[in-house]
């Protein structure tokens, strides 16, 4: 047998093993522990009809008209402005 | 033409009026004053991009702290106009403003914005995708030795692989509520791992071999397909099983070759 099917053969075994006892023991431990970010983010639902938004949106006086501070970033990008590099530096 | 039908047309002009420039026309159908008539409609233009701007604001929170609400405002506006939603359901509008955002000319200065917003539409594709059939593992078990290199898996609806130049997970979590926007790192090429595990969305940072390993099992590669030469895949694909990743799985003939 040649190693890459030796290898495709331990990780299913390992796989399945892990599977079943998961089943047998009911729950599992923390997944993966410490390697991934994990977040619970709850999120309101959106539809395009409904008055999701409060009616002041729809009062105001002005429509959203394009301004030229509108297409200048602000927000939290200043604080990695140029300074983020992709590997390389490309 | 019957009274359904006129009254269709009327709805579909009403609602093309809503997102049209200008007048549009449709002012001087409604009753009373035209001038008062076209503040009133444009009540409901306002409701319906107020609407949009805010579905694309709840989907892309990071975007919106990164560029601050201004910017967002007439980024999401502009887009909305040039890629309307084609479904009622908002949770599904907004799959292309990572496109939009790259291509976006105000945002040149910000060359990693539009991959930051891949990862925020994988999150939030992550969080509506359904519910999929776990991994039947006695099936598994019963697949021969001779078939196991052809075995391919099916994902769970929800995993998603973004693959970046930058290090938009560093960048994420420096945007994340309680944090300041300063990233851990300025440097990376971040492969990021989403997909929904316990009802939470997770995301894991992959070593390149992982992810090209992944990217291949995803695109439907066989186990011999997507191994590479020499590199133990073994604790690569327990994480993904034991994240709930792997649905099911063929072990059929592969394709002619």
């Amino acid at each position: 047998m040649n190693p890459k099917r030796a290898l495709i053969r331990s990780a299913l075994a390992g796989v399945i093993a892990a599977g079943l006892g998961q089943l047998a023991s009911a729950h599992d431990g923390e997944p993966a522990a410490g390697k991934e970010k994990c977040y619970g983010i709850a999120k309101a639902g959106q539809n395009d009809c409904g008055t999701a938004t409060h009616a002041c949106a729809g009062l105001a006086k002005k429509d959203n008209a394009p301004d030229e501070w509108k297409y200048v970033p602000k927000g939290t990008c200043a604080k990695l402005g140029g300074k983020l590099k992709p590997p390389g530096g490309k | 033409m019957s009274g359904a039908e006129a009254l269709a047309r009327l709805q579909a002009e009403f609602a093309a009026a809503l997102v049209a420039e200008g007048d549009a026309g449709f002012a001087s159908r409604l009753a009373g004053e035209p001038s008062l008539a076209l503040r009133r409609l444009a009540i409901y233009r306002r409701a319906v991009e107020a609407n949009r701007r805010g579905a694309l604001r709840s989907a892309y929170p990071v975007v919106a702290r990164l560029v601050g609400e201004a910017f967002f405002g007439e980024a999401a506006r502009r887009f909305a106009r040039d890629c309307p939603p084609d479904d009622a359901d908002l949770n599904r509008f907004g799959g292309g403003f990572p496109a939009f955002l790259a291509a976006y000319p105000h945002a040149s200065e910000l060359p990693w914005l539009g991959d930051v917003a891949r990862l925020e539409w994988a999150w939030h594709e992550a969080l509506m995708a359904a519910d999929s059939p776990g991994l039947d593992y006695a099936a598994l078990a019963r697949v021969g030795e001779a078939a196991q290199p052809r075995v391919r898996f099916r994902f769970h609806a929800a995993v998603r692989l973004v693959r970046s130049s930058w290090p938009v997970l560093a960048i994420w979590e420096a945007n994340q509520p309680g944090r300041d926007g300063t990233p851990d790192r300025e440097e990376g090429a971040d492969d990021v791992l989403v997909w929904r595990e316990d009802e939470r969305v997770r995301a894991a940072l992959l070593a390149p071999p992982e992810a090209d390993f992944v990217a291949r099992l995803m695109e439907g590669a066989s186990l011999e397909e997507a191994a590479a030469d020499g590199w133990d895949f073994s604790a690569a694909l327990g994480h993904l099983a034991a994240g709930g990743m792997l649905a099911g799985f063929s072990a059929g003939t592969p394709a002619a070759s």
